[in-house]
């Protein structure tokens, strides 16, 4: 069966017949772009697993009730919700850096190579211009070059032609280039 | 870096913890199941042909109902007019079962306009039936359907971008310049109910808002530039009207504001500006007022 048309039978069997092994199946489908999500937007990877598991119930909830197209797009949607409440709540926390108490940055010692330290580095620096983004360009960033998600599979959830998602994935990746490069 | 290098470097990413993989998802899940009574310990479930025929059979008596149910309105909307049809059949919200008859129609609507003028017509009533849903949403029990209330904020934020993208397509076209006619008449009211609705709003949606209003504003600028490009490669008296109406909107809406004496003397220049014709000077004076 091709993903589409397995996507739209799981969605039907949850709708119609509240079915949880459906569910597991979809979760298992498109679960770990909408964890990233989470990762990039929370402050630690708790937190992430945390609202993961609420961003879940409240899809399970909202299929029962509403017929659902696309099953990832509702997952990013319900995340962006469950986001903003973690913030309500709990109010914004603050990255403090690793200093010594006289303020000079801390020595870390690492076992890895120089190379390794840098590509590290690298990755740490990318993430952090990441958070920068705003959650539409995390969004489709994650799904195209992280998931690795086809332009047409994510044209068709943005509900967009191909050529306008393609516009909005240049954007996005031109955003994130100039971050990078800028500092 | 070129930007392919920058891809290529992001894919090249795409397994490190750093950029949210490593997540034990399985582990995620049996939590999950646990806690709300799912299955757990990847059970695999094997759906049987019975399971797929009922699932072919609803795909197909939906294909067949949905053309069905348009021809019907459609039907309806020639036997009672656009009005009647719109008013009487088409209240449905996300979420209710008319609710995809109503999308479908519009499309029929949309494919079928016989004018540029109707099209961009129908293109921003369609996106104030959106908006309008939204507020029909929180003020019903919508603290029960957050969900719905985000989803109907996040249809009309992708009408209003199909909108921007229509606008800036490159070969201008008289249909570009109706739409920018229609957005320039309607992005304030749009502004202002979101505004007004703000207040009504679940607090997780309430900080969408700004995304919202931001693309309003842009679309809304990106409707003059497409109608004084029109007026200036024109002598159309309708696109000169337009213009003169949006540009009077604009200073009204400024001198509402408290403002300094800088600022009240660039709308004067601005003023001057646009009754000797300059509009994309003008519209660029205005445009450097920021008022907090």
């Amino acid at each position: 069966m091709l993903p589409d048309k397995l996507e739209q039978f799981l969605l039907l069997r949850i709708r119609g017949f509240q079915d949880k092994a459906a569910f597991e199946k979809l979760v298992k489908m498109y679960g770990s772009g909408v964890l990233r999500f989470l990762h990039f937007r929370l402050p630690s990877r708790e937190d992430a697993e945390d609202a993961y598991s609420t961003v879940l119930l409240q899809v399970w909830d909202y299929i029962l009730r509403t017929e659902v197209k696309h099953f990832n797009g509702l997952l990013f949607t319900v995340a962006r919700n469950v986001i903003a409440s973690h913030y309500e709540k709990r109010g914004r926390v603050k990255i403090v850096p690793i200093e010594n108490e006289d303020g000079t940055e801390k020595q870390i010692q690492s076992a890895l190579s120089p190379q390794k330290i840098m590509d590290k580095v690298d990755v740490s620096f990318v993430k952090e211009k990441m958070k920068e983004l705003d959650e539409d360009d995390q969004e489709i960033i994650i799904l195209r070059y992280l998931e690795g998600y086809s332009v047409k599979h994510i044209a068709k959830y943005l509900g967009k032609t191909e050529n306008t998602t393609s516009v909005k994935i240049h954007r996005a990746i031109k955003k994130l280039k100039d971050l990078y490069e800028r500092t | 870096m070129n930007e392919r290098d920058f891809e290529k470097l992001l894919e090249s990413m795409k397994d490190a913890p750093e950029m949210g993989a490593g997540f034990e998802t399985q582990k995620l899940w049996d939590r999950f199941a646990e806690e709300n009574d799912f299955p757990k310990n990847n059970e695999t479930v094997d759906y049987g042909f019975r399971d797929y025929l009922e699932f072919y059979v609803f795909q197909f008596s939906h294909t067949m109902i949905k053309p069905l149910a348009v021809s019907m309105a459609v039907f309806l909307l020639l036997l009672g007019g656009f009005a009647s049809a719109n008013s009487s059949s088409f209240n449905a919200l996300p979420g209710e079962p008319m609710y995809q008859v109503k999308l479908s129609l519009e499309k029929f609507q949309l494919a079928t306009a016989f004018s540029p003028e109707q099209k961009a017509k129908l293109q921003v009533e369609f996106t104030s039936r959106r908006l309008e849903e939204m507020v029909a949403l929180t003020a019903t029990a919508y603290k029960d359907n957050a969900v719905a209330v985000r989803i109907a904020m996040q249809q009309f934020k992708k009408e209003v971008e199909n909108i921007q993208s229509d606008l800036k397509q490159e070969d201008a076209s008289s249909s570009q310049t109706e739409l920018a006619k229609e957005v320039g008449r309607k992005t304030k009211a749009y502004q202002e109910t979101v505004a007004d609705s703000i207040e009504n709003l679940p607090d997780d949606v309430k900080q969408e808002t700004d995304v919202v209003q931001q693309i309003l504003k842009d679309t809304q600028d990106e409707a003059v530039e497409v109608i004084i490009t029109a007026h200036e490669a024109t002598d159309d008296e309708a696109v000169a009207r337009e213009l003169e109406k949006t540009f009077e909107q604009e200073v009204a809406t400024l001198q509402a504001k408290d403002l300094t004496l800088e600022q009240k003397q660039k709308i004067e220049t601005a003023i001057l500006l646009q009754k000797e014709g300059a509009y994309r000077r003008a519209f660029q004076l205005l445009k450097e007022i920021v008022v907090e």
